[in-house]
């Protein structure tokens, strides 16, 4: 069965890019948040395999949603998504919780790397 | 994909980069041995090209690909350093601004790259292929296999883990060759292994890893309960690692490399780390800079300007309630507007701070010219920089770059001899010059000083005669100092030979007129063959200035403390008038003598008996100002009244005092200019 994967990412076009990859690479994209919240929101009511997360977000940060999520479901898997130049914020976010890290601009044969060593 | 959200701060960051390359080569130039410096300059190139490559300006990217090639063969000694390749490495970063600019300003590029992007290629081509490597390559940044060194140290470490049953490997790990974020890289490799056992060592080091100096592959000394396969294909299960190699580590077989032809300080850091302290290491020194990064917000200007004009008003409506409340019964509504004046002195000094930066944000460009305009005088010179994180208003750092420029260029093309000239005289070869900045007070003074030829003041005085500034008399009245003053004055110039930036002398009365904009004066100290210093002293800021209240007629009027010169009271028939000009005689000095009242277009002041007299100075210029009754000093806050008025001659703003009444803030070098002007 496909793997399910939440997207995260407060810009829409990150969102549609991502999704794209990963739907023509036999992932099924469940769920699109487009801030922390939502994405904490949506995990608890998708319950997906892997969860994609922008760090800079409004309302709540990436970082904060990590932590959060993984109050939920301790085994969470969440990859975090930044920015060249964020390396303090991606070493947080991996502190946080975080599985794996993409960095920005995203390369599909990337994506597809880190979603299969981290979700299998 | 849109990135323009980050542009302000890639323009930022970029602009550290730049600079930060043009120190490190500056720095390389004194120090081609240095390895530490070429990484330094390679990581910055490096990073530059990543950032220019996400935000699409790809011309960057591409100039600093190449640039990353040539650092890339200077570090592995594939390179000599030659005067040839440190100049276009220095033309590089040039062009690098001239293109962060462009896209500041219009997000495009129409700079041209063509022609140094050959000429860093030919010289990577050129020299990769003469045979002897020049510089020998730093162990940390080897290619290659990387080897274990162990120390004793670590041989104690191996027999303790292996009492306690656990296996020691030498795990090494490849990495793909176009790693992004490679230290975070390594570091999710460390967070995995640790999941499996404890790293003991790393090489390179944890640090290095951390810093970016390492190509693709790292080992560590890793124990284990877990086998060779279990370790691989959890290491192989990163992302982006591509190999992962699993190497039983015996005491009996200690690595090829001895202890000690490694870089030695390094390997016994590493050594004495323990396992939790490494991986702290390799997350702490970015937790520091996050720390660093979290302490400063980026704010736009014109916010700042709003605050303190804001604060500004505040202070005024603070002066006026205080007023009123001293009409107030109650020592409840006095102990409120005390109150509210500590507030709001404590959040105008703190708006104050908010507009001071450190002067080093000038400063910084000065090694690079002065080395460039060294070169083109056929000069060598030492420059010191002192005190570059004192601090000065904004708007003073503003307007003080120009007149900085001009002084140090003054010290390049005229201050400095040549080598030969400098030998002749028994100076080293190389001329210096300092530049300082420290506080005085509440100035901040800038000096420039070199030990140059120095100003003959006979020549300034020939000059001036000739120029028929002065005559012949009076220059022999001069004293040396004076002399030398004499170059702030207009149209003064003792060129005679104009270098292509700038001829002697030229422009000196610009920087006094720069100087006098800014409530700020100079002062110039030589002697010749010795040397010459200009110091530049300024107002810590602009907003706020103490200054002499002054009655004139029915206007109170304030006198910035800096153009006074003294406070004397005169006997009505010390007055004399020559030339049809009212004048004293003060220690041996004519002064010429104005009525301020009169000037502002009240009568004349009538005084009985002694009259009071505030001697002033600006713009070169001298004069005793009779006023009505002296009130008092004080600090102001400057109210511009340009917005309603417009510029008022000889009015530099406006001030509300505590009774509400306005006071108006003279700019003493405009009065006395217009004087000088009515009498030509």
């Amino acid at each position: 069965m496909a793997k399910r994967v939440l997207v995260t990412d407060d810009t829409a076009f990150m969102r549609m890019s991502l999704k794209n990859v990963l739907e023509k690479n036999g992932y099924e994209v469940v769920g699109e948040a487009a801030d922390g919240e939502e994405s904490v929101e949506l995990f608890k009511e998708l319950k997906p395999d892997v969860v994609t997360m922008d760090i800079t977000m409004p309302k709540m940060d990436g970082i904060t949603a990590i932590k959060k999520i993984l109050e939920v479901d301790p085994d969470a898997k969440v990859i975090v998504c930044s920015a060249m130049g964020q390396k303090p914020m991606v070493l947080e976010a991996l502190n946080a919780g975080a599985k794996d890290f993409l960095v920005k601009p995203f390369q599909p044969e990337r994506i597809i790397e880190a979603l299969r060593k981290i979700a299998g | 994909m849109d990135f323009s959200e980050y542009k302000d701060v890639f323009a930022a960051e970029a602009r550290e980069y730049i600079q930060s390359l043009n120190e490190n080569l500056l720095e390389f130039e004194q120090n081609p041995q240095d390895a530490q410096l070429i990484a330094e300059m390679f990581r910055a190139a490096h990073s530059l090209k990543g950032m220019a490559g996400t935000m699409g300006y790809n011309k960057l990217a591409d100039l600093t690909h190449y640039m990353e090639n040539l650092l890339d063969a200077l570090r592995d000694g594939l390179l000599g350093v030659t005067e040839e390749l440190i100049n276009t490495l220095f033309a590089s970063v040039d062009i690098l601004e001239v293109m962060l600019d462009e896209v500041i300003a219009t997000d495009g590029i129409v700079t041209d790259t063509t022609l140094i992007k050959e000429q860093l290629i030919r010289i990577l081509d050129e020299d990769a292929s003469s045979e002897t490597p020049k510089l020998s390559r730093p162990m940390d940044l080897q290619q290659g296999a990387v080897e274990l060194p162990l120390n004793e140290y670590d041989r104690e470490l191996i027999k303790e883990a292996v009492a306690k049953d656990f296996r020691p490997f030498a795990v090494t790990i490849v990495l793909r060759d176009d790693v992004l974020m490679k230290s975070v890289r390594a570091y999710t490799v460390f967070q995995a292994l640790e999941r499996l056992g404890t790293i003991a060592k790393s090489v390179p080091s944890a640090e290095d890893l951390d810093e970016e100096r390492f190509d693709d592959r790292f080992t560590v000394l890793f124990f284990t309960h877990y086998s060779p396969e279990e370790i691989r294909d959890v290491a192989l299960g990163v992302p982006e690692v591509i190999e992962a190699d699993v190497n039983d580590v015996s005491l009996e077989r200690t690595g090829p490399l001895p202890i000690g032809e490694h870089t030695e300080g390094e390997e016994d850091k590493t050594a004495r780390v323990d396992v939790s302290s490494l991986v702290a290491a390799a997350a702490g020194k970015s937790a520091t800079t996050e720390r660093a990064a979290e302490r400063f917000v980026r704010v736009e200007t014109e916010r700042l300007d709003e605050l303190n004009n804001l604060v500004g008003e505040l202070v005024i409506s603070r002066t006026q309630v205080a007023e009123v409340a001293r009409h107030l019964d109650g020592t409840h509504a006095r102990a409120a507007v005390a109150q509210l004046d500590r507030v709001t002195t404590e959040l105008q000094y703190a708006a104050m701070k908010l507009r001071m930066v450190p002067v080093k944000q000038v400063f910084d460009r000065f090694p690079r010219m002065v080395r460039d305009l060294a070169k083109n005088a056929a000069k060598t010179i030492n420059l010191q920089v002192v005190g570059e994180e004192t601090e000065l208003d904004r708007s003073l750092m503003n307007q003080i770059g120009d007149p900085l420029v001009h002084l140090i260029r003054n010290s390049v093309d005229h201050g400095l001899e040549t080598a030969e000239v400098r030998r002749e005289q028994g100076k080293a070869p190389a001329g210096n010059i300092r530049l300082e900045a420290r506080h005085e007070g509440s100035h901040v003074v800038i000096e420039i000083a070199d030990d140059g030829r120095g100003i003959d003041p006979d020549k300034i005085k020939q000059k001036a005669v000739e120029n028929g500034m002065i005559t012949e008399e009076e220059a022999a009245k001069l004293s040396d100092s004076e002399a030398q003053a004499l170059i702030f004055q207009a149209g003064f110039s003792t060129t005679e030979e104009i270098t292509d930036v700038s001829g002697r002398g030229v422009g000196m009365d610009a920087v006094r007129a720069a100087l006098d904009s800014m409530n700020g004066s100079v002062e110039i100290e030589s002697e010749v063959g010795k040397g010459t210093t200009v110091a530049l002293r300024l107002p810590l800021t602009l907003a706020i200035i103490r200054a002499l209240l002054v009655q004139a007629g029915r206007e109170t009027c304030a006198i910035p403390i800096q153009s006074v010169r003294e406070n004397l009271r005169v006997e009505p028939k010390a007055i004399k008038t020559i030339h049809g000009e009212r004048v004293i005689t003060l220690r041996n000095e004519v002064l010429p003598i104005l009525d301020l009242p009169q000037l502002l277009g009240f009568e004349a002041s009538k005084h009985q008996g002694d009259l009071p007299i505030i001697v002033v100075e600006g713009g070169s210029a001298k004069a005793g100002l009779i006023i009505d009754e002296l009130l008092g000093q004080q600090e102001v806050v400057i109210k511009s009244l340009s917005s309603m008025l417009g510029d008022i001659q000889g009015v530099a703003g406006a001030t509300v005092l505590g009774d509400g009444t306005v006071a108006l803030i003279l700019d003493i070098s405009a009065v006395l200019h217009e004087l000088s002007a009515d009498h030509r």
